[in-house]
């Protein structure tokens, strides 16, 4: 057993291959609440070797130095950073406690990792081993996925498998709990798996470095009546249903944040099912797709929006001023469909009608459509 | 701001709408796909123009490989397929910017309206766009006229040009299918033009193959000491004095682009070339004139 930083997996390095390998069993172990990944035990061995690795090498460095190795305050705690391949099976527990660069971070890391025994750390560094962990990105994952025998939505740590949040109705709290357990300075992603969420308020992200991350891109929109097709919504992908009123996904509302990307997901304002009869061509919700009014190094690809006043709608409300800008912004492969605007990149001014402006729909103005 | 691949279909206002003031240090957009949108111009909310793609851009703007049909069902849109703010200055609440702006590779059908408006005060070249159908039908089958000016400019300066690529406009006089457009070269369609009828444009001092103005109305020929500079295409130019001629004939200068004499006190022009870009002054009344566009 070895001692080392961040706890619950919160600092480890989770990439987003490693949770698509998984399997996701979501299981009640008599009233704990707790959900178990299910890996392969090849991938387990080389994850876990990593882990012993890195585990290695922090604890020695944080160990053997009163000075941070990189200049941080003493006792700062890594974000654990490793090279791993495959996944782990392994349990995590303890206090998260990231590393601050403004030298907060506790130095009370407790986290435990338990390897098997044949987990063999077969690498030797001559480097100074924490300063390149520090630089490294903090990917931490958290998955979120809906219980078709219990219809929750439920939030787990992609690493410990902890269970963060669980509702049968309020997916929107649960995506943004699954958001809110991410580092605050590091960010990390949140996987979204095949299925259709109901979406009673925006999620949130007023943080830096989040990804929202679905599955399979949300089907093909152009063709939702179509006899070869069984509607948007009810294909295999991610899908978030953002009723009048609500924009699915709100970026940098309160605050100026980087490092965001939003990836195939399917968002649709239709809360019926197009298999019943596909509306009339100008019916659509109220709100956004995407609504990002303070945000840069913002990344979208493979979204697809249907039936929202915006498809994706970018750009702040008020006179226009520099910090309001957004110049580092790649959209790649979006589609969008029987929206008012599709792409609506644009400040707008107060003299606008509220529609326009769009304060008054889905951020919480009682005022909506007036 | 990069965009790669943007797709839309039956957006009521319009697929991509672009102010200069999001990103507006530039922009590269590559790849879009358009069809029936800004079908439903009649509900756009108040200030915003429906139109498939509004381009507007406060420096520099890049759009490659886009195709606009906005044919829905069997009714042509009734808004431009393209929408161009170039360098607008604007009154208060409006936008205040200047840029240049590149259309390359372009293929846009199925409009009542126009195909390419634009406005302010800057640069907007289009190289290698198709606007309009050679018959009735366009890409996907449906109807892909162009059914009003092929590109509509409303300054107040914005210099277009349009290089090769293809045009066809419903309106029958040739001369309104391009409003306020400085070059027209290579344009299958629309080069060579052929004889202009009234080409002497006086209030703006212009001779072109395209109207200044969608109202202006041109003549047929110049009115004496105006110096017409040629705009659009180069033009193949003959001048006759009137009969019985004055002393020295028409009395034709022909300057060049900065002013250098070419030509002085010519009692007539003989089916002269002369460039896009040069001067020409007729100094005496009730000369004729005939013009062809290259």
């Amino acid at each position: 057993m070895l001692h080392t930083g961040p706890a619950k997996g919160l600092g480890r390095e989770e990439s987003g291959d490693q949770d698509e390998r998984r399997s996701i069993v979501a299981t009640s172990r008599s009233g704990l609440n707790r959900t178990c990944f299910l890996v392969s035990m090849f991938a387990s061995t080389i994850a876990v070797a990593g882990v012993v690795v890195l585990a290695v090498i922090v604890a020695s460095h944080v160990a053997s130095s009163e000075e941070h190795p990189c200049g941080a305050p003493p006792g700062a705690a890594l974000l654990g950073t490793t090279n791993t391949t495959g996944a782990a099976d392994h349990n995590v527990s303890g206090t998260p406690t990231p590393y601050h660069p403004n030298g907060t971070a506790s130095s009370n890391a407790t986290a435990t990792v338990t390897a098997p025994s044949n987990a063999t750390a077969n690498a030797t560094s001559t480097l100074a081993p924490a300063c390149v962990l520090r630089g490294a990105p903090a990917v931490v994952s958290v998955v979120v996925f809906l219980d078709q025998a219990s219809g929750n939505v439920t939030a787990v740590d992609g690493t410990s498998g902890d269970v963060l949040a669980s509702s049968p109705t309020n997916a929107s709290a649960v995506i943004n709990a699954g958001i809110s357990a991410l580092p605050r300075d590091s960010g990390g992603t949140v996987i979204l798996r095949s299925g259709v969420y109901n979406l009673s308020h925006s999620i949130q992200i007023e943080r830096h470095s989040v990804e929202i991350r679905g599955e399979n891109g949300g089907g093909d929109s152009f063709f939702t009546a179509d006899a070869g097709y069984p509607g948007f919504r009810n294909k295999m992908g991610t899908v978030l249903v953002a009723p009048s009123g609500v924009d699915a996904i709100q970026i940098g509302m309160r605050s100026f944040v980087f490092g965001i990307a939003v990836t195939n997901v399917g968002i649709t304002g239709l809360e019926s099912d197009e298999r019943a009869g596909l509306p009339a061509d100008d019916v659509w919700s109220a709100g956004s797709g995407i609504r990002a009014q303070r945000v840069d190094t913002f990344r979208i690809e493979g979204v697809q929006v249907v039936r929202k006043e915006f498809g994706v709608r970018l750009g702040p409300v008020g006179p226009f001023a520099y910090d309001n800008v957004m110049d580092v912004v790649t959209v790649r492969t979006l589609m969008v469909s029987y929206c008012g605007f599709g792409l609506f990149a644009s400040y707008v001014s107060a003299a606008m009608p509220p529609r326009a402006r769009g304060m008054s729909c889905g951020v919480g103005c009682a005022s909506c459509d007036a | 701001m990069r965009i790669r691949g943007l797709f839309g279909y039956l957006n009521q206002w319009g697929l991509l709408h672009k102010s200069g003031t999001i990103g507006q240090y530039d922009w590269v957009i590559d790849g879009v796909t358009s069809q029936a949108d800004a079908w439903n111009a009649a509900s756009v909310p108040s200030g915003f123009q429906a139109t498939p793609l509004y381009l507007a851009t406060a420096q520099e703007l890049v759009v490659s490989n886009v195709v606009v049909e906005a044919l829905k069902g069997s009714t042509l849109a009734a808004v431009p397929l393209l929408q161009v703010v170039v360098s607008r200055a604007g009154t208060p609440g409006d936008e205040w910017y200047r840029g240049h702006v590149l259309l390359r590779h372009v293929s846009a059908f199925s409009t009542a309206a126009d195909a390419v408006r634009v406005v302010g005060t800057g640069v907007l070249d289009m190289t290698d766009c198709q606007f309009g159908s050679t018959g009735s039908q366009a890409f996907t089958g449906g109807d892909g006229r162009i059914m009003n000016h092929i590109v509509r400019s409303y300054g107040p300066d914005v210099a277009v040009s349009m290089t090769r690529g293809f045009a066809r406009s419903e309106l029958v006089d040739h001369q309104l299918w391009f409003i306020g457009v400085e070059s027209l070269r290579h344009v299958r369609g629309v080069n060579p033009v052929g004889a202009i009828a009234t080409p002497f444009y006086s209030a703006a001092q212009r001779l072109s193959p395209a109207k200044v103005t969608a109202t202006e109305p041109g003549a047929s020929a110049p009115i004496a000491l105006t110096p017409y500079t040629v705009y659009g295409t180069d033009m193949i130019v003959s001048i006759s004095p009137p009969n019985p001629s004055p002393t020295g004939g028409a009395n034709v200068t022909v300057l060049g682009p900065h002013g250098h004499t070419v030509l002085v006190a010519a009692a007539r022009l003989e089916a002269m070339t002369v460039r896009a870009g040069f001067t020409l002054v007729v100094g005496a009344e009730n000369c004729t004139a005939v013009v062809f566009g290259l």
